[in-house]
């Protein structure tokens, strides 16, 4: 099975968290990243998502995201996506869509675009 | 006298009226009364005194023979006595003293001499009868031996002296003076002349007068007619006359009441004519002046209007949201009320055009509030609709107005989308709504929504057999589509010139068109003609197993084996010309077309297998500048449909919660070129062609 992913949290000062994702985000693999991002969605912090690992993103993954940044920006809640990889660069690029995301090019600069 | 007015003051601006001299009527009939007249008594005259004079010639005649015979008679015995001429002389003398027109008076015996003459010294002497006698016809017949004769001075007679007993004695000679004739007869004559000047002068007179009488009228005529002339038609002839003239003046009257009538209609044609101008030039300002682009779209529209105002309108204008109206309509009928319908309806949809999104909605309401307004039988057909450039699409409904044409770039064919509503203002009690509906239509690069109003398809030829037709209408925006609206314009408008001949309009023609511009980004460009052969060698190789090809990959219809096509990918000849963004794309898109067919294909069934070529470089000198890429994916699961598919519009926030769906949009982002061949013999074919300076302008910032 080549399809996996790995998310590893960081808590960061000021309460947001940070998810560094590695691997592809496929219809299979996908799910497992919206479902963590709900619960701290869920918890009333802000996420940021660092994606500099991402190797691969199918249209299932962008969706997610996408979605995800919908739902935070209901709940009032910031997401913040940083270091693209060039996978994800070029698809999100690819679909005009990084105008509906916040995109920074490092974790720092996310956390300090928050915190203000 | 007015006439004398003209005869002085000559307005140069009428010079037929000449100074001319008028000859009265009456003269002219009492000359030629007088004339005839003359003529005829003159003629009667002339026979009338020939007669007289054989009378008076006649009765002379006879007077001068019974003086003759009486003379005779006394002279007879006479002669047989002794010295005759002293009885005779006195008898003969007192004859002549007594008639004073008897020249000679002579009788004269047996041996030629004198016996009886009124001057005694002829007794005696022999007799000659006067010189140059000749004989003239007697009117009264004449004894034996008695004659008549003439000549220039006398006529006169000569009777025979006859004894008892037929012996003759001698002659009586008798004349009288011709002037005595012509004396009696010039006195005739003086007498009938004078009566008869005394009654032609009477005559005449009794003419010239009755004819002054009868014509009195005249002068009131002229004096009328050129009254009206100038132009007053108000004040009747007032001549009561029971000649011609009086009918005359009658016809004069009725002619001024019809000029009266027709200059009256004339000014109120005029004032009409204007009004409906003004009409004309209202309804005009409501169409909008300038067209609309947003985006990579286009709305813009035209009228030609018809000879009389007509009910043609159409409109566009912003919405919320960066969206787009459009509306089309036609009223039944023209004209003023044609126009005044016109109007308001523009007005209404202008009110609610952002309180209604639906058009099938909005039509309803404009039903509604125009049933008011609309006479019985009026109605109004409509097309109204949306366009949403975000999306890409057209949200139309259309109560019963001409089919909307959609010309497809990709195709080069025509759509037509027909009404399913009733007009509106056909049925009252808002039946419209139940009969209306939106409908959506995808607008793709290239293409053109147009619309128009019967004016157009209903043109007809001079002679009014035939009609321009939809078909025609068809035929021409397909031809002339792809080179644009102003094509389209102008073809049309050529066609609908030449067909029409030298006929006028009757109708406006009225288009409305919605055209989407081909930008870069959409940028199809057809594939090489190499690409499809290839396409054509595959099927004509149906035998050949798919991993019997050389470099093709042979996918299990399994989500977790499509991470194969990366490696597969980069092993490929050409690929690593292309850069890490670019051949990201490229993998993606492979990778979403490949998911397709393993989930709508193949339902996931891993024991399925798909197949995925790349197709050999065309030569790249060929068609300038093509590092094109191309691909061939093959599978035999169920063919797939691109027909119903919309781009996603990601302005739309519902759109992007979706959070799926989006692999067609990163498969036609990243192709220049996607082809789809459903159930050929080959089973499912996509050719998808790739680009990559396509993408080379897309790089922009990239992370560490």
């Amino acid at each position: 099975m080549h399809d996996q992913i790995k998310l590893s949290e960081i808590q960061a000062p000021g309460g947001a968290v940070v998810i560094r994702v590695e691997g592809e985000l496929t219809a299979s693999t996908t799910p497992a990243l919206v479902k963590r991002c709900q619960s701290i969605r869920e918890e009333g912090k802000d996420l940021v998502l660092n994606l500099a690992e991402v190797s691969f993103i199918a249209s299932n993954g962008v969706g997610g995201l996408l979605a995800m940044v919908e739902d935070y920006r209901d709940a009032g809640q910031k997401l913040r996506l940083v270091s693209l990889s060039t996978a994800a660069d070029s698809v999100i690029r690819l679909l005009n869509l990084d105008r509906f995301f916040d995109i920074d090019a490092s974790e720092g600069a996310a956390l300090r675009a928050m915190g203000s | 006298m007015a006439l004398d007015m003209l005869m002085t003051t000559e307005p140069p601006s009428t010079p037929q009226k000449l100074v001319r001299t008028v000859i009265s009527i009456r003269i002219v009939v009492t000359s030629v009364a007088l004339a005839i007249t003359t003529g005829a008594m003159l003629g009667v005259g002339a026979v009338a005194e020939r007669n007289a004079r054989r009378a008076l010639t006649a009765e002379v005649e006879a007077r001068l023979l019974l003086e003759a015979r009486n003379m005779a008679r006394s002279a007879s015995p006479v002669l047989l006595a002794e010295f005759p001429e002293l009885t005779l002389h006195p008898l003969v003398k007192e004859l002549v003293d007594e008639h004073s027109e008897i020249a000679l008076a002579v009788v004269v015996d047996h041996r030629g001499q004198i016996q009886g003459h009124p001057d005694a010294r002829e007794l005696g002497r022999s007799f000659a009868p006067p010189p140059g006698l000749k004989s003239l016809n007697p009117q009264t017949p004449l004894h034996d031996e008695e004659t008549l004769a003439s000549n220039d001075n006398l006529m006169l007679v000569s009777v025979p002296i006859v004894q008892s007993r037929g012996r003759e004695l001698g002659t009586v000679w008798i004349g009288v003076y011709r002037s005595y004739v012509d004396g009696l007869l010039a006195n005739a004559r003086q007498q009938v002349i004078l009566i008869l000047s005394i009654a032609l002068a009477l005559g005449m007179l009794a003419t010239f007068a009755i004819m002054t009488w009868l014509l009195r009228p005249v002068d009131a005529l002229r004096e009328g007619l050129e009254r009206i002339g100038r132009g007053d038609l108000e004040t009747p002839l007032a001549v009561r006359d029971h000649t011609e003239l009086g009918m005359l003046a009658a016809a004069v009257n009725t002619m001024a009441g019809e000029l009266k009538e027709a200059q009256t209609a004339m000014v109120e044609k005029e004032r009409l004519a204007h009004e409906l101008e003004l009409a004309r030039e209202i309804q005009r300002a409501i169409l909008p002046t300038q067209e609309i682009r947003i985006g990579d779209y286009l709305v813009d529209g035209t009228q030609e209007p018809a000879q009389e105002v007509g009910g043609d309108y159409y409109d566009f204008f912003p919405l919320e949201g960066g969206k787009v109206g459009v509306a089309i309509a036609d009223v039944s009928g023209k004209g003023l009320a044609g126009c005044v319908v016109m109007s308001m309806l523009s007005a209404l949809l202008r009110a609610f055009k952002d309180t209604h999104t639906s058009p099938s909605v909005l039509l309803s309401e404009l039903d509604t509030k125009l049933a008011t307004t609309l006479r019985p039988g009026t109605f109004v057909t409509m097309f109204y609709g949306v366009l949403d450039p975000g999306r890409s699409t057209l949200t139309y409904a259309s109560a019963a107005h001409c089919p909307t044409l959609v010309y497809r770039n990709s195709t080069k064919t025509i759509e037509v989308e027909r009404s399913t509503g009733i007009p509106l203002g056909a049925i009252r009690g808002g039946k419209i709504r139940s009969t209306l509906q939106d409908h959506v239509v995808t607008i793709g690069p290239g293409d053109m929504v147009l619309q128009y109003t019967d004016g157009v398809n209903e043109t007809f030829d001079p002679a009014r057999q035939h009609q321009y037709g939809f078909e025609r209408l068809q035929a021409l925006v397909a031809a002339t589509a792809g080179q644009g609206w102003q094509s389209v314009l102008h073809g049309l408008q050529q066609e609908l010139s030449s067909f029409r001949g030298r006929t006028a309009r009757e109708d406006d023609e009225t288009l409305l068109v919605i055209a989407r511009n081909v930008t870069a980004a959409d940028a199809v460009t057809p594939p090489p003609a190499e690409m499809k052969t290839h396409i054509k060698l595959q099927e004509s190789n149906p035998l050949e197993m798919p991993a019997a090809r050389e470099g093709s990959l042979a996918l299990p219809a399994s989500l977790e084996e499509l991470s194969r096509i990366r490696e597969w990918l980069l092993s490929r000849p050409g690929i690593d010309r292309l850069d890490e963004g670019e051949f990201e794309v490229l993998n993606s898109a492979l990778y979403e077309a490949c998911a397709n067919i393993v989930e709508h294909g193949y339902n996931c069934d891993h024991t399925r297998s798909i197949q995925l070529t790349k197709l050999p470089d065309s030569d790249g000198s060929r068609d300038g500048g093509s590092n094109h890429l191309e691909f061939l994916i093959r599978d035999q699961g169920r063919a797939f449909s691109a027909d119903n598919w919309v781009k996603s519009d990601f302005t739309s926030p519902n759109v992007r919660r979706r959070g799926r769906g989006f692999g067609l949009d990163i498969i036609h982002r990243a192709m220049v070129h996607v082809e789809y061949r459903p159930s050929t013999s080959e089973g499912n074919l996509t050719l998808l062609v790739f680009d990559p300076a396509k993408h080379a302008k897309e790089r922009k910032l990239r992370y560490a």
